[in-house]
């Protein structure tokens, strides 16, 4: 059984903010599903390799050439809060 | 006036018929979309002229799931994280309709980060069926499906997780056709979970979804697991017919949950296609059943780890105010994203930590290829599989969002060809209560015409694909 302190650690990994009205529904839901998705339990799968990824691929490595850099004004247009060129972030260091 | 509605037809138009006919969709999404809610934003770029217009689909009208990244057109992946969000590039999807000479006209509503199936989930309200309007379309792509079904666009791109373009069509009458993953590029599809994403086409017939598919398809530098094939002719394999295929039949979709009206339609699907000549074999994938659970360990742990971006910095929703960085993510986070996209979040982070990983992330992981290898094995003695899109058809709005799991279900016959990474389509097979139902073709890797043939095989000899919802007549041609 999942426990509400399970929950809390897991939005703080998550970066989410754990909202204590639904926390109850929350941690009913989410225990719901992994009990639900636990069935692989029951399969057995020995020495079976994982399948990450549905093709076998090798990752291919592009030729390092010369190309137009992005355009950062455009890039940063998309920013909630921006100047000279930064990202604004609330103060990390005092 | 009432245009030619095939695509064929649509892109021998020229000059002022082919304009004509852009204005007729558009007049139709004015009219018709109130009732909907189909598009998010109604769009209108032409694209760019060329010398000669001999593009094999000029002037025709599209719609792009507001998922795929469109230049200086808002693209919010149905969230409100990124509601005021517009992207600086066009998705590789995007770029190649518009160089085969597509006109945009519109973004198409979809569940929040496609993660749902019943866009139910959007932040901009769900999009509602037009053979029922108190029904759900299906998702994620419901606005694409819905959009098409109502005649309010001849075709619409979609994109299929588990089921996200198929479950969809089958749910709206229409044809919904996911390619074999690796064939469409995914370079500017925003991720949701990155081993399964694929990108493709939600269209009336298989002859449509076959002109649009031919110019999508194709390798794309700039997504890595795009792959370096070549692209067949999609058009010339509709004529190919059925006859001599052996077409396994999925004993075990045709299970417990499966309504006994839609396992009628299908079969009498099959039945059409028996006599046009294919040999019908039955086929057990003994793994199939495990394809939900796999689904919710793995889609949800990719899904968190590119959900991570998001972070109120560089784009997307910003929390107003916030009292320090942690603050500033956690608040822009929680605001930005709705209940479902953070339940999925929380579940991946959960099976992707510490002490959990090996017994859930890797044996889902395990399972999958038990799951892919039952497929293998199947297309060793049949040349493609078929079964039903959906168990039921389309469900009331409401009926499914109190309990996650029973949504999670509805796509319990689309999942493990995604897990498998292979090609699909629902083509309409009927009524049931004068709702639509879909018969599921699933192909070998990269065998989409064959696909495509008996689709269109099918449809040649039916005409489930032609039906028009009360109300929304016209839009056919």
């Amino acid at each position: 059984m999942l426990s509400a302190e399970e929950v809390k650690r897991l939005s703080v990994l998550a970066r989410l903010e754990a909202r204590s009205e639904d926390e109850d529904r929350l941690v009913r839901e989410l225990d719901r599903i992994l009990g639900f998705v636990r069935q692989l339990e029951a399969t057995s799968t020995g020495a079976i390799e994982p399948l990450v990824h549905p093709l076998d691929l090798v990752q291919p490595l592009r030729d390092d050439e010369v190309r137009e850099p992005v355009d950062r004004e455009v890039i940063q247009k998309s920013a909630p809060d921006v100047e000279d060129g930064y990202y604004r972030v609330p103060r990390v260091i005092e | 006036m009432k245009p030619r509605s095939r695509v064929p037809e649509l892109v021998a138009a020229s000059g002022r018929e082919a304009r004509l006919a852009v204005e007729y969709y558009r007049e139709r999404i004015r009219i018709f979309n109130p009732r909907l809610n189909a598009f998010i934003t109604p769009v209108d770029r032409k694209a760019p002229p060329a010398a000669a217009d001999v593009r094999r689909l000029a002037g025709l009208p599209i719609a792009h799931k507001d998922l795929f990244v469109t230049r200086g057109i808002p693209t919010t992946c149905g969230s409100r994280m990124l509601a005021e969000f517009i992207p600086p590039y066009d998705a590789g999807v995007v770029e190649r309709l518009d160089q085969a000479g597509c006109t945009v006209i519109g973004k198409t509503n979809m569940d929040e980060f496609a993660m749902g199936s019943s866009n139910e989930t959007s932040a901009f309200g769900p999009v509602r069926n037009p053979w029922d309007p108190e029904r759900v379309p299906g998702g994620s792509s419901g606005g694409s499906a819905a959009a098409v079904a109502a005649g309010l666009v001849p075709v619409a791109t979609g994109t299929d997780t588990g089921g996200s373009i198929r479950q969809p069509a089958a749910l709206c009458g229409i044809t919904g056709f996911k390619p074999s993953y690796g064939r469409v590029s995914r370079f500017g599809m925003i991720a949701f979970a990155s081993s399964l994403d694929q990108a493709g086409v939600l269209a009336r017939s298989a002859e449509d979804a076959a002109w649009v598919l031919r110019e999508m398809a194709g390798h794309d530098p700039r997504d890595s697991t795009s792959v370096d094939r070549p692209v067949p002719d999609y058009v010339a394999a509709l004529t190919r017919g059925v006859r001599g295929l052996r077409i396994g039949v999925v004993q075990n979709f045709f299970d417990d949950g499966l309504w006994p009206a839609v396992a009628a339609r299908v079969r009498e699907a099959l039945s059409v296609l028996e006599a046009a000549g294919a040999r019908l074999i039955d086929v057990t994938l003994p793994h199939l059943s495990l394809s939900v659970p796999v689904y919710y360990v793995l889609a949800p742990a990719e899904c968190s780890s590119n959900l991570a971006r998001y972070d109120g910095v560089r784009y997307g929703h910003r929390a107003r105010e916030p009292r320090d960085l942690a603050d500033l993510y956690c608040r822009s986070r929680s605001e930005g994203f709705g209940a479902e996209v953070q339940r999925r979040i929380l579940i991946g982070t959960y099976v992707l930590s510490h002490g959990y990983y090996d017994a859930y992330f890797l044996k889902a992981q395990r399972v999958r290829r038990l799951i892919r290898d039952d497929f293998l094995k199947a297309f060793e003695s049949v040349d493609l599989l078929a079964g039903p899109t959906t168990p039921t058809p389309a469900f009331r709005l409401g009926e499914k969002t109190a309990d996650p799991l029973t949504m999670y279900l509805n796509d319990i016959y689309t999942i493990g060809v995604n897990l498998a990474g292979l090609p699909a389509v629902s083509v309409p097979a009927g009524l049931v209560d004068g709702l639509p139902v879909g018969l599921q073709l699933i192909g070998r890797d990269f065998d989409e015409e064959t696909l495509f043939a008996t689709a269109a095989d099918y449809q040649g000899r039916t005409d489930w694909h032609r039906a028009e919802p009360p109300g929304f007549e016209g839009g056919t041609g």
